[in-house]
């Protein structure tokens, strides 16, 4: 529910900031679900290409890096 | 001297083996057309005759129709003729004239009047009797063919066979490959090429391999930006040596199609040139871009965050309400805190380093900014919600310039929310109350705007986030967040901005 941020990985997978559900769902590059990471209202969401580390931000709660 | 002019005269030898050849294939080839031909007008031959008899059957049956009512017509004019002789001849055998006074004989007057109700019946008859006057066929014979089926035969007739000179053209062959495919390091990479002849069909047998050459030259220029980090090539080995141990075969697949099958042993830009007797094909050549499979992710293993930050004390600096990050060149994260109407970066493992910007509407400064991108030259865009405007800082946070205020114009906002940039560095913002993504060059001058208020294709109910996920020449794949639900706008031309492909994930 209210989608924020998405952001892609290399291999198109989608990851959507499924912000008032508290998490971010992870779809393959036709949209199928993959799996779901447990964050506080995620807003936004970047992938750092050389770690392939997730980085999240949330609306009243900081950040995260997955 | 000598040898190279034996050389040549080989050359000659060589030459006339050929003329002498393409003479017997040429009066071969003639002969089996000839053939074709005459099995062809056999067979039309055949039609024509049989439609012939069939128009025979059809005259002759209608004519004997047509002559069997003509004899009963007759034969009823014979009957009205001979009754009429008949009735008067009686008549005239009962009246005996004999001068001025007519006397009856009244033997003949007896059997007259005995005969009377046979000829009354027989008059009867052929008074009455439904003669049929109107012929009972018609002249109308004809030979009809429908119009599509008679085009049909005359484009089928001027498209029978092709006569192939079978040399391969450079300008009509194509290269045949899935350009979604992702290719790996170490991992095979096929394409085909389709072989055209001069005369621009598509031949159907091989034995052209070895004509064909590949030549593989990888890209030594990177430029970098956020989204082609992923593709940033760490490796630089010596060109030569690596063309070595790249594996390379042409297969002919003996339908005039080649397969050729590559590995390449590092990731990065390629360009494939593909050449026919040492030119290039009109295609070719063409970029690949080799990526390592070691960058995979297994998303079901992670369970919590390696680092939480910026949310330890409420009245620390530090704290972080955000609705965007971007990462910079020197793996920093900048998150642009809405509470504080500013920009803060910390490193890559979350650790604060410095901030920029204040509440206001002054350049530089912020009121509710809640997009942040950061283009190839390293400058920070960030999309300042509720002043309606887009704002530009070098990568130390310096002001540079602003773009865009509050309306539906061409570079005017209601409530911008998403931003990215593309490998040209154009800004793409979702202008999200306009129902529209626009789109900017590099500094702030509009170029164009996609879509309307709707849910049809190329529609947009308030765009939200965008991103670019895929580039190639003209094409690009948008995802767009809207309200409860988003898009996956796929393959939509840059040029044309015409929307290919729209699929809803409901979340």
């Amino acid at each position: 529910m209210n989608p924020h941020g998405i952001c892609v990985d290399l291999n198109d997978n989608i990851f959507v900031c499924d912000h008032s559900n508290h998490r971010i769902q992870i779809f393959g590059p036709q949209g199928e679900y993959i799996t779901q990471l447990k964050a506080d209202s995620p807003t936004d969401i970047k992938i750092d290409f050389k770690t392939l580390d997730i980085i999240a931000c949330g609306e009243e709660s900081g950040a995260f890096i997955f | 001297m000598k040898p190279k002019e034996q050389e040549l005269r080989e050359g000659i030898k060589k030459c006339e083996e050929v003329i002498k050849e393409l003479e017997i294939n040429s009066t071969t080839t003639q002969t089996q057309i000839n053939e074709f031909f005459n099995k062809i007008r056999i067979k039309l031959d055949e039609r024509e005759q049989e439609l012939l008899n069939k128009l025979d059957e059809i005259e002759k049956y209608k004519k004997k129709e047509l002559e069997i009512q003509k004899d009963e017509l007759k034969f009823g004019i014979e009957s009205i003729i001979g009754s009429c002789q008949m009735i008067q001849h009686s008549i005239s055998l009962s009246n005996i004239n004999n001068g001025n006074n007519i006397n009856i004989n009244h033997e003949n007057v007896v059997r007259l009047l005995s005969m009377k109700s046979l000829y009354e019946s027989r008059l009867n008859y052929l008074m009455n009797n439904n003669w049929k006057i109107e012929p009972e066929c018609h002249s109308l014979i004809e030979f009809s063919i429908c119009e599509k089926d008679e085009q049909s035969i005359y484009s089928t007739i001027s498209n029978i066979g092709i006569i192939d000179s079978n040399e391969i053209s450079i300008d009509k062959c194509i290269i045949s490959r899935n350009g979604k495919q992702r290719i790996f390091k170490d991992k095979e990479f096929k394409f085909e090429i389709i072989s055209y002849s001069k005369e621009g069909n598509e031949m159907r047998k091989g034995g052209n391999a070895n004509k064909f050459n590949i030549q593989i030259e990888k890209e030594l220029n990177n430029d970098y930006n956020e989204e082609n980090e992923k593709n940033e090539n760490n490796e630089k080995s010596d060109k030569s040596e690596e063309i070595e141990r790249n594996e390379l075969e042409i297969k002919d697949l003996n339908n005039g199609r080649y397969e050729v099958k590559m590995k390449l042993k590092n990731e990065g830009k390629y360009s494939i040139f593909v050449q026919y007797n040492g030119f290039d094909l009109n295609t070719s050549p063409f970029q690949i871009q080799v990526l390592s499979k070691l960058k995979q992710r297994d998303y079901d293993e992670i369970k919590e965050p390696k680092w939480t930050f910026g949310n330890e004390d409420e009245n620390n600096d530090e704290l972080l309400n955000s609705y965007g990050i971007a990462i910079d060149s020197n793996r920093n994260i900048l998150a642009c805190d809405w509470g504080k109407s500013k920009i803060q970066i910390f490193d890559s493992e979350g650790k604060f380093i410095s901030s920029f910007g204040s509440k206001g509407n002054g350049n530089g400064q912020f009121d509710y900014p809640n997009g942040i991108t950061i283009n190839s030259k390293g400058n920070i865009i960030v999309n300042d919600y509720s002043n309606q405007r887009i704002q530009i800082f070098d990568s130390e946070g310096k002001f540079i310039s602003k773009f865009g205020s509050e309306g539906n114009e061409n570079g005017q906002f209601h409530n911008p929310e998403g931003i990215c940039v593309d490998k040209n560095d154009n800004i793409y913002v979702c202008d999200s109350l306009n129902n529209r993504i626009q789109i900017f060059d590099s500094e702030g001058n509009f170029i164009s705007t996609v879509g309307s208020e709707g849910n049809g294709n190329g529609q947009f109910d308030y765009p939200r986030e965008l991103r670019l996920i895929q580039k190639e020449i003209l094409l690009l794949v948008m995802v767009i967040i809207i309200e409860f639900k988003y898009l996956i706008l796929k393959e939509i031309l840059f040029q044309h901005l015409e929307q290919k492909e729209m699929k809803m994930v409901s979340l």
